[in-house]
């Protein structure tokens, strides 16, 4: 199914970015300077010194510590939900594109989800879990699978009436085996894509849902939490907001790239760039 | 020549009228405050129409908080205590020209007992017209502090054209000097001048936009760019900005409290050992220092010195790690596991600090107290969670602490909100009071506070009160709120009112 013809040059880069942050997430009590929820509140707002390297925030809290314990909440819960959204989305999808019966009402129900503003989602799941992580991560799942069942959808759809498919199916193919040879090949790769430009928009959502009491709750360091407070500051100290913004913008970079990469390896249609005869079609 | 002379004396008519307009585009006011309007209705709540200047009170209150004749010229009581009447002014007319009278007034009353809950309190009997310039209030039992409930937005005159014919408010037309023009709820509210005010003082300016900005970071910036005049509410550490992009800066100490507010229904706080324990295990001058970037005072009582009513004669609680350490041995509370907790009968210190964001100065306030009580061992979990959430987890007991800023003299009477906070009925109800607090001293005082017309032996009372206050310790009082301006320099005259009853904007110049 996935036999890519040869590593992607991106890929390989993205992931390293991915891994290299993960890595210090998962290491970061180890190496942090400081307890990230320590105040030294006569060293408030400070820039980088040799006590504190990256500086100080609001209420004297070492950033560089900060910013590493946020590695795993902030990455932890935008890949969770990407996942959640991603596969929810790709399975209502192509269980749309396969089952005529069942695309019509499996359709408007997406639509209903996508009619559904994100904050009502998100107040509604404060009512239903109360304040925390598990009503944030339904607060972003419930308005970010219906982008995906629409892609899917349509992908499925196109593969579906597809010359292949028809002559798979007169050799006897079961809808399962279709969907895993013909249409899942077609649908993946433009779901990594989406997804993994998504995770950077995820991060940040989360700091504006921590406003509603979703998410990390303070003093635990969040990134999306850390730019959205020190923007208040950003006059007197810069680097607190600017730093949690680079880190962001790394990490997305990271899914980015690793995102295509991935596509270029296994989607079929960058594949077929790569044969020398002509496509069916221009026969 | 002669065509020459006539075309630079039109052309400079004309780059005049052009100027002149532009000016006349500048008359306008912009106010961001954190809140916009919540509903038309000014008697279920009418503090920004009062503020801004659309509707007027009988009574006035000054910015030494004393009460002044408004529409009322006079008021006397009678001398069983039960029988107010009011003189109004002769010469008040509403924005559509009606002639403010006493009849008038005291259907804008009724309707006030019937549809607000200003006066669900006030023992009220009856409401009487005696001419066309006096109104009679007759309460079934004394009670002295009915001249600053009505003072209030809420008691305002209204015109009967601001009622439909189901007695619902269409438009508030009032007698202030400025006139309703436009109201977007929990947005914006627009105001034009009134020409034809009563008042000595007639507004300098033409047109008022009060606007609902919630965020004050954007206050700020629309402060900067020009889009507001005033905005404000600011943190401190817009300041440092402000000043830097030639803003003003003013301040003002306000009947505005922040404290804590323990859960005395259950868990550790139900011992009043534990209580005193956070009263002295809060740094309260650090809260100021770094929290407040030195701008408000740490609080001794529950009133500001600057507030008649505070009793400047109480201490407070010094900072005193030492003490909390020792009442909470004395409670029981000890680390038997050794995992840094203390414990007691197998249960950890541990509970829920709810506050909430909208207050910019709440949650720094309860991260720095969270590492304060981590130091002697307690551990809070802070929740913090927009305003109604919060109040919602409060009313139904799901904390340890709240921490909370509360106007106080929102009726410029100590009796309001001691009364709604601390008197044992009211303390369980929905509210911000001391949860499930019960003091039947406190609640025979507040009784005869409101029921004594002698000013220095209501003062006594309450100074009593307060005494009670610090030492049951239902609360723990944290500092007092210094309201934070910021005034673009082409605004003249305006100044802060220490309970933020009016703007008088009427005194306002625009350059």
């Amino acid at each position: 199914m996935l036999k890519p013809k040869k590593i992607s040059k991106s890929f390989v880069l993205g992931l390293t970015i991915i891994s290299a942050i993960a890595i210090m997430g998962i290491i970061a009590p180890q190496i942090a300077p400081y307890d990230p929820v320590e105040q030294h509140l006569r060293h408030r707002l400070k820039g980088p010194d040799a006590n504190f390297i990256l500086g100080t925030d609001y209420l004297g809290r070492c950033v560089a510590s900060r910013l590493l314990y946020a590695i795993r909440p902030s990455i932890g819960l935008a890949v969770t939900v990407t996942l959640i959204t991603s596969i929810t989305g790709m399975s209502v999808g192509i269980m749309a594109g396969c089952c005529k019966k069942l695309d019509g009402l499996l359709m408007r129900v997406t639509d209903c989800f996508l009619a559904f503003p994100g904050i009502v989602a998100a107040l509604l799941c404060i009512a239903i879990t109360g304040p925390g992580t598990a009503g944030l991560i339904l607060a972003l799942s419930i308005p970010g699978w219906p982008k995906f069942a629409r892609v899917a959808r349509s992908v499925t759809r196109t593969a579906m009436s597809g010359l292949h498919v028809e002559t798979v199916r007169s050799m006897g193919a079961g809808r399962l085996y279709i969907i895993r040879t013909c249409v899942l090949p077609e649908v993946w790769p433009q779901i990594t894509t989406i997804s993994a430009i998504g995770v950077g928009g995820k991060i940040t959502a989360i700091a504006g849902l921590g406003f509603l009491g979703l998410g990390v709750q303070p003093p635990a360091p969040e990134w999306g939490t850390i730019m959205s407070k020190g923007l208040s500051t950003l006059a007197v100290a810069p680097h607190v907001p600017l730093l949690a913004g680079l880190c962001i913008a790394v990490t997305v970079m990271g899914f980015t790239l690793t995102g295509e990469g991935l596509r270029d390896m296994v989607d079929p249609h960058s594949y077929k760039k790569h044969l020398s005869c002509p496509l069916p079609e221009e026969i | 020549m002669r065509s020459i002379f006539f075309k630079s004396v039109s052309l400079t008519i004309l780059l005049t009228l052009i100027t002149c307009t532009a000016f006349a585009g500048q008359k306008t006011l912009k106010i961001g405050s954190p809140w916009g309007p919540k509903t038309l209705d000014v008697q279920k709540s009418g503090y920004a129409f009062q503020r801004i200047g659309i509707v007027e009170s009988m009574i006035g209150v000054d910015f030494n908080l004393k009460f002044t004749p408004h529409l009322a010229e006079k008021w006397t009581v009678s001398d069983d205590k039960l029988t107010w009447s009011f003189t109004l002014r002769k010469d008040v007319k509403f924005h559509d020209g009606t002639l403010l009278t006493a009849q008038i007034m005291a259907d804008n009353l009724k309707r006030l007992m019937k549809k607000g809950a200003l006066l669900k309190s006030v023992p009220i009997k009856s409401i009487t017209v005696s001419d066309n310039q006096t109104l009679i209030i007759v309460t079934s039992e004394p009670f002295a502090p009915l001249a600053a409930y009505l003072s209030k937005g809420e008691a305002a005159a209204l015109a009967p054209s601001s009622f439909d014919a189901d007695g619902n408010v269409i438009r508030p037309v009032g007698t202030g000097p400025f006139k309703f023009e436009s109201c977007k709820l929990k947005d914006n509210l627009v105001a034009v001048r009134n020409d034809n005010y009563w008042g000595s003082k007639k507004a300098k300016i033409e047109k008022v936009v009060y606007k609902g900005v919630p965020d004050a970071m954007t206050r700020t910036a629309m402060l900067q760019s020009g889009e507001l005049d005033i905005a404000q509410l600011l943190p401190p550490e817009a300041i440092a900005t402000l000043k830097a992009s030639g803003k003003n800066i003013q301040t003002k100490a306000i009947g505005r409290t922040r404290f804590v507010g323990f859960n005395m229904a259950e868990g550790p706080f139900t011992d009043i050992k534990t209580r005193l324990a956070v009263n002295y295990a809060i740094n309260r001058q650090d809260l100021v220092d770094f929290v407040l970037e030195g701008i408000g005072e740490p609080a001794k009582t529950i009133y500001p010195p600057v507030i008649f009513w505070a009793n400047t004669k109480l201490k407070g609680f010094p900072y005193s790690p030492e003490k909390a350490k020792k009442l909470l041995a004395e409670a029981g509370w000890k680390d038997t596991d050794g995992d840094g907790t203390l414990d007691k009968d197998g249960k950890p210190f541990a509970f829920k600090l709810v506050t909430y964001p909208e207050r910019a100065t709440l949650p720094p306030t309860a991260e720095v107290i969270q590492s304060q009580l981590k130091k002697l061992g307690i551990k809070v979990e802070l929740v913090v969670v927009q305003v109604d959430l919060a109040k919602k987890m409060r009313d139904s007991g799901d904390f340890g602490m709240t921490i909370v800023g509360r106007g106080l003299l929102f009726v410029p009477d100590p009796d309001f909100n001691l009364n709604a906070d601390y008197f044992s009925a009211n303390t369980l109800k929905p509210g911000w009071g001391a949860y499930h607090y019960d003091n039947p001293e406190v609640d025979k005082l507040l009784n005869q506070g409101r029921q004594e017309f002698n000013t220095e032996k209501r003062k006594k009372i309450y100074d009593r009160i307060q005494t009670l206050l610090l030492e049951d310790s239902p609360m723990a009082y944290l500092n007092y709120y210094t309201n934070i301006d910021g005034v673009s320099p082409r605004v003249k005259g305006y100044v802060m009112h220490p309970v933020e009853h009016c703007f008088h904007l009427e005194r306002i110049e625009l350059n």
